[in-house]
């Protein structure tokens, strides 16, 4: 490969294998296997950058001459404050090569679903349901006219529910998954299931309509990590930042955002859906503060933001898939733990609401949380089931109102569905949280 | 044996822009095929990113073996083409103007910073089988989302001027955008009303009504509107189509499946009477029901029942006539809502602007706006313009209960 002199040139090869098996209502009703292959080539000349996606992956070098005649070359390029922070990495990070996924057969994979079947059939007044299996494995490689040269690989297998009870004109529609890195560890899970299914039978036919007001919240360690990654990821991806004075100014580091016990980051290095040992432009992953002890400790980066904000990069430059650029994007998103037990967070509240599960989330000035399942609290005890449309509450307010957080603490991670940024969706992210506690949350 | 391929081609130019410039220009010309295999009341399907192989072919022959099935008839003898395009541009020329657009902007609100993309989307889906079918369709669509904000503000971003439309006039997209730019300036307080007038583009109302129409948890008793077919659920001004028309942008007149409706479109409420529910052809089999061409999917997918474009029947009234005076709060964002399993909608309204005699008048704080979905397409529903009063698009005006 040629790389065009006085310009930054950077490919990312993608390989993607995934399966798709899903029974509808007992009747298969997909089996699909796949192997996409694409390229997206980046040209930079300190000025603008220069983007082309393409899956012939024979005409890589055609379309970096094509995007470079339209760039002006720069003798400079290599001083340029971007270019200087793009890390020249040379690793290969493949850590699914013996249990990849696309090496199991495909017979193997329906029966291992169809063990599935009887879990969803055993509950009476499932009026729909679909059971899935889906796995992908993923390798990436990035090459950079720095001379970076990376490749890593990234996998899962997860078996998927999705079931209505018919409550009597009141349908309750939710979904269950189990998320694993490997295919043995998904063929076994029977028990969890019926144990989830059970539970939000019962939840399903003894909800009541909440009565809306002001309440405080307990949020599990799943919902906590969607409330930190909407209530105060989106606010940290750097690109809202470029340029902007006031911004920079209210944004500054060690600026208090939230309670002292409040602490938040970002990062690509644990497994699970989270897992992202490089960037899409070949940055190392790295465990990033956000909040620490409730100040502003830092912010997440690509090479262009950290530039323009004179800060280092983080490893937070992601693309959705080959065919779009990266932008500064979540991985794992986490509130760390307290020390508290979770009984005493509970003993704490008088009148409240936990939000056990949700449908969807989102973060701007105010915050939302879709609930799916949630219970009253009354002194201190989970009391009835109810069923709720949205919580919300402002997000500069609500950080300062979280006055507990559990020792227990799980990083979840996701099946299907994903985060989104404007065009980008669904980008591939895990949630970490304890139990947290918070006041003055509005409930409708 | 029938033999069919599903292709889509996508050619883009998306202009990013930051600070009021573009700062980057990606180009994008990806083909996906799907090839199908019918046979024995059996589908195999292969996929592949480019053009379909001998090989792509072979493995989809060969995944007929894995038994999913399909007992439907493929489509055939049916041969059509449609070129919905309007206003074809070169990259150069999309380019230019947006930055012509851009230039526009910044000289007129100094003290708005606008960001995001500006994007050219041109999508050829074809449906061709060696049973005689023959469908093309071909779309252009020119989309504006610039998000804008405050020099001042604290906020990622506090408003966003859009378009979208088969045209790309930068006087056009100017105005709409400086209408409502014009109003991010000035703030005004909320109406003391229990509850007000939105204006609001229609997914708002139509993603709960989405679930609650799927014709398979319709006809399986696990829908909000199960078992109610042919009551009037609705204002009678109410009336709800599949919509596979050139109304709709960036829609083929066929769907995953190549059924097609006549007229390009099928009613779903008609009269505020609930008549059918969506159906893909295993709906309608299973249930005896009618086909309304909502199938969709991946390229490789089997064909499944999906959400259909839909479009409200226009009350043949501008936006002014319909609130015949009444103060309104024209909603630019309202994000994060949904609703409860009976039918209870609640949502904030982040960015919104009160609108009087067909004017903005400035930005309203944020609210919480809440109503059950047959109060909200019942009594408290205003109307579906005939104009396109902004952002190039028809605007519902309901009626919701709000709070501060």
């Amino acid at each position: 490969m040629e790389f065009p002199a006085g310009l930054f040139t950077d490919v990312r090869y993608e390989s993607v294998y995934s399966t798709t098996i899903s029974f509808e209502n007992g009747v298969l009703k997909q089996n699909k296997t796949a192997l996409e292959q694409g390229a997206f080539i980046r040209v930079f000349d300190g000025r603008r950058w220069y983007y082309s996606a393409t899956t012939d992956l024979n005409s890589v070098q055609e379309e970096i001459d094509g995007l470079a005649a339209m760039a002006a070359p720069n003798p400079d390029i290599l001083r340029d404050p971007v270019v200087k922070r793009l890390e020249a990495n040379r690793d290969v990070c493949l850590r699914y090569q013996d249990t990849d996924v696309s090496k199991i057969s495909n017979v193997d994979k329906v029966a291992a679903l169809e063990r599935y079947l009887p879990v969803v059939q055993e509950l009476d007044d499932v009026q729909m349901s679909v059971l899935s299996y889906f796995d992908t494995h993923t390798e990436k490689h990035i090459v950079s006219s720095l001379g970076a040269d990376v490749t890593f690989d990234y996998q899962r297998a997860s078996i998927h529910m999705r079931y209505t009870f018919g409550c009597g004109g009141t349908p309750f529609t939710n979904a269950q998954h189990e998320y694993r890195e490997t295919f043995a560890e998904v063929t076994d899970l029977q028990d969890s299931f019926r144990k989830k299914l059970a539970e939000d039978w019962q939840y399903a036919h003894n909800a009541v309509p909440v009565t809306p007001g002001v309440y405080t919240c307990i949020l599990s360690p799943l919902v906590a990590g969607v409330f930190a990654h909407e209530s105060f990821g989106h606010k940290s991806e750097s690109d809202f930042m470029i340029g902007d004075e006031t911004m920079r100014r209210e944004w500054a580091l060690g600026t208090r955002v939230g309670a002292e016990i409040l602490n938040i980051y970002d990062t690509g290095v644990p497994t699970g859906s989270g897992y992202v040992p490089y960037d899409d432009e070949g940055t190392k992953a790295r465990k990033t503060y956000l909040i620490k002890d409730g100040i502003l400790t830092g912010r997440l980066h690509s090479a262009y933001t950290a530039a323009a904000l004179e800060e280092d990069v983080t490893g937070n430059a992601r693309a959705v898939t080959f065919e779009f650029e990266p932008i500064v994007r979540m991985t794992s998103t986490c509130i760390g733990p307290g020390n508290q037990t979770v009984e005493e967070l509970f003993a704490g509240v008088k009148e409240g609401v936990y939000i056990q599960d949700f449908k969807h989330g989102s973060g701007m000035s105010t915050f939302t949380i879709a609930p799916n399942v949630a219970y009253r609290i009354r002194d201190g005890k989970l009391a009835e089931p109810v069923r709720i449309a949205v919580i919300t509450g402002n997000v500069m307010e609500t950080l300062h109102k979280i006055d507990s957080l559990s020792q227990d603490w799980q990083l979840c991670s996701q099946s299907t569905g994903g985060c989104g940024k404007m065009e980008q969706f669904p980008l591939r992210v895990a949630f970490g949280g304890p139990y947290v506690r918070v006041r003055d949350i509005q409930v409708q | 044996m029938i033999k069919e391929l599903y292709r889509i081609e996508t050619v883009e130019t998306s202009l990013n822009v930051t600070q009021g410039f573009v700062d980057s220009i990606r180009r994008k010309h990806i083909v996906k095929s799907g090839c199908r295999v019918y046979e024995g009341g059996c589908i195999g399907i292969a996929g592949t990113l480019g053009e379909a192989s001998h090989a792509t072919w072979a493995q989809a022959v060969s995944n007929l073996e894995r038994k999913v099935p399909y007992p439907y008839a493929p489509a055939q003898n049916q041969v059509r083409k449609e070129d919905r395009r309007e206003e074809i541009l070169d990259s150069r020329t999309f380019t230019a103007r947006t930055e012509q657009l851009l230039e526009r902007l910044r000289a007129a609100f100094p003290r708005i910073i606008f960001s995001n993309k500006v994007n050219m989307t041109q999508q050829t889906v074809t449906l061709t089988n060696d049973a005689g079918l023959d469908y093309h369709s071909r779309d252009l669509v020119y989309s504006v989302v610039l998000l804008a904000k405050d020099v001042d503000s604290a906020a990622v971003f506090d408003s966003a001027a859009q378009y979208v439309g088969r045209t790309f006039d930068v006087d056009m997209i100017f105005e709409d955008a400086s209408q409502v730019m014009a109003a991010h300036t000035k703030a005004v307080p909320l109406p003391e009303v229990k509850t007000l007038p939105l204006i609001i583009e229609t997914n708002l109302v139509t993603d709960p009504l989405a679930q609650a129409l799927n014709g398979q948890l319709f006809h399986r008793n696990a829908s909000l509107l199960s078992g109610k077919t042919g009551q009037q659920l609705f204002s009678p001004a109410v009336s709800l189509y599949v919509d596979r028309t050139a109304e709709n942008l960036g829609e083929t007149f066929f769907d995953a499946e190549g059924s097609v409706l006549p007229g390009d479109q099928c009613a779903l409420i008609e009269n505020g009477v609930l008549l059918r529910p969506y159906a893909d052809k295993k709906t309608a089999a299973d249930f005896g029901a009618d086909n309304t061409a909502s199938a969709g999917g991946n390229y490789n997918d089997l064909p499944q029942l999906s959400v259909p474009g839909m479009r409200f029947s226009s009350s043949g009234k501008d936006l002014k006539e319909l609130l015949q005076g009444r103060d309104a709060a024209f909603v630019v964002m309202a994000s994060g809502g949904d609703c409860t399993p009976e039918g209870m909608l609640a949502t904030p309204v982040q960015t919104s602007y009160l609108y009087r005699d067909g004017k903005l008048l400035g930005k309203l704080p944020e609210f919480s706006a809440r109503g059950s979905l047959f109060d909200l397409l019942g009594k408290n529903y205003l109307g579906y313009s005939q104009d396109k009063p902004f952002n190039g698009v028809k605007c519902l005006a309901i009626e919701a209960e709000i709070t501060k």
